[in-house]
């Protein structure tokens, strides 16, 4: 086997392994779907059903983010990054994110550190990647014991590589090994990230696949005192020429 | 009126399953974690317990072993509601040493198969 024949076939598992991830973790929203019809059902109770759209519509979220993930991928070299405004996309995350928190049992903050021009990314791509990473940190709060009222913190800043930018959250269990073995993990363990969800975090490895496609990836982070995920992105020269 | 502790990490789906079953008549407390298990089963009396088995941080088999190990929890009938197939997680074996009365998947399982087989245990108990 050449070593191009090694990285296609590589390739080709990592897009099958994401497909089942995705599949499984499909599992969830159509069983609280289904479920929630028929509790409805049972108690003759109508106002659930706009419960079951919610629901429906963060399931087809979670597709379109892989959709796109494999759009991009196909697109390779070819794909079309442009000159974003980073501070612009984190602001809409944070006012997506706050959307779909249930009974505003977040504090949503965003932190911006530092003055800095736009980034090289694919704002579909980069947006739809945070929001995957904020929907499973949100819903990694809600399994736990918690005794203060949960953050979520976006947070953007200059390091020497480039300009990070990531979501933040008081949360236990997320470390830069547990996080190098999921990737490993996902699409055949139930449970790749077990320290951090119940779930099989899907919406995390989709961020991943989507951040690679801009040259750029996933790892664990911290910031001031919290954890979370985040990624660094090449300034975009744009400005500089002009 | 069965009183029935159920672990469910998901507080959507807990409050769903847990307004069904009280919607049957059952007395239901309802535990995110295993910590939370504990503390209920260590403070409440429990006929039942309906466990997820994927849980952050501990998975329900540990929590299984430990219920076992002690007298005071071993009449508390189980079901296991997992949305892991059975013959991926247990053998029947395992199922036995354990004394799981039911292992349900949940994708397959409906809320009133869930009240049933509650209904069909809890009988055969005090049968």
């Amino acid at each position: 086997m050449t070593a191009q024949t090694y990285h296609n076939q590589q390739i080709e598992d990592d897009k099958a392994r994401l497909f089942i991830a995705l599949a499984e973790q499909m599992k969830t929203p159509l069983i609280k779907a289904s479920r929630t019809a028929e509790l409805a059902r049972m108690m003759q109770d109508n106002t659930r059903l706009n419960e079951i759209e919610y629901i429906a519509d963060m399931g087809l979220d979670l597709i379109d983010s892989y959709i796109l993930s494999l759009k991009l991928q196909a697109a390779g070299d070819d794909i079309q990054l442009q000159s974003v405004s980073l501070s612009a996309i984190l602001n809409e995350v944070a006012h997506s994110l706050q959307k779909l928190q249930s009974a505003n049992s977040f504090d949503i903050e965003l932190h911006i550190v530092g003055k800095y021009g736009p980034i090289m990314a694919h704002p579909a791509g980069l947006h739809a990647a945070l929001m995957n990473i904020g929907t499973v940190l949100m819903a990694a709060n809600a399994e736990r014991e918690i005794t203060k009222r949960p953050v979520l913190k976006l947070a953007a800043r200059k390091t020497p590589r480039g300009i990070a930018a990531g979501i933040f959250s008081s949360i236990d269990g997320l470390d830069a090994a547990t996080f190098a073995k999921s990737r490993k993990l996902y699409g055949t363990a139930a449970q790749p990230l077990s320290q951090l969800t119940s779930e099989n975090g899907t919406g995390i490895f989709i961020a991943d696949s989507l951040l690679q496609t801009m040259s750029s990836s996933l790892r664990v982070s911290h910031y001031k005192k919290l954890s979370g995920l985040a990624a660094t992105f090449m300034p975009s020269q744009q400005l500089t020429l002009v | 009126m069965n009183r029935i502790l159920l672990v469910e990490p998901d507080q959507y789906l807990a409050e769903i399953y847990s307004s069904a079953l009280q919607h049957n008549g059952n007395i239901v407390n309802v535990a995110r974690t295993v910590a939370q298990s504990v503390n209920l089963l260590d403070t409440e009396k429990f006929d039942l317990m309906i466990l997820e088995l994927k849980i952050a941080q501990h998975n329900g088999i540990e929590l299984l072993y430990e219920m076992r190990s002690y007298v005071d929890w071993n009449k508390i009938r189980i079901i296991i509601h997992s949305s892991v197939p059975e013959q991926k997680m247990m053998t029947s074996k395992t199922m036995a040493q354990l004394d799981v009365d039911k292992y349900l998947f949940k994708p397959r399982t409906t809320l009133s198969e869930l009240c049933n087989s509650v209904e069909q245990i809890m009988s055969r108990q005090y049968s």
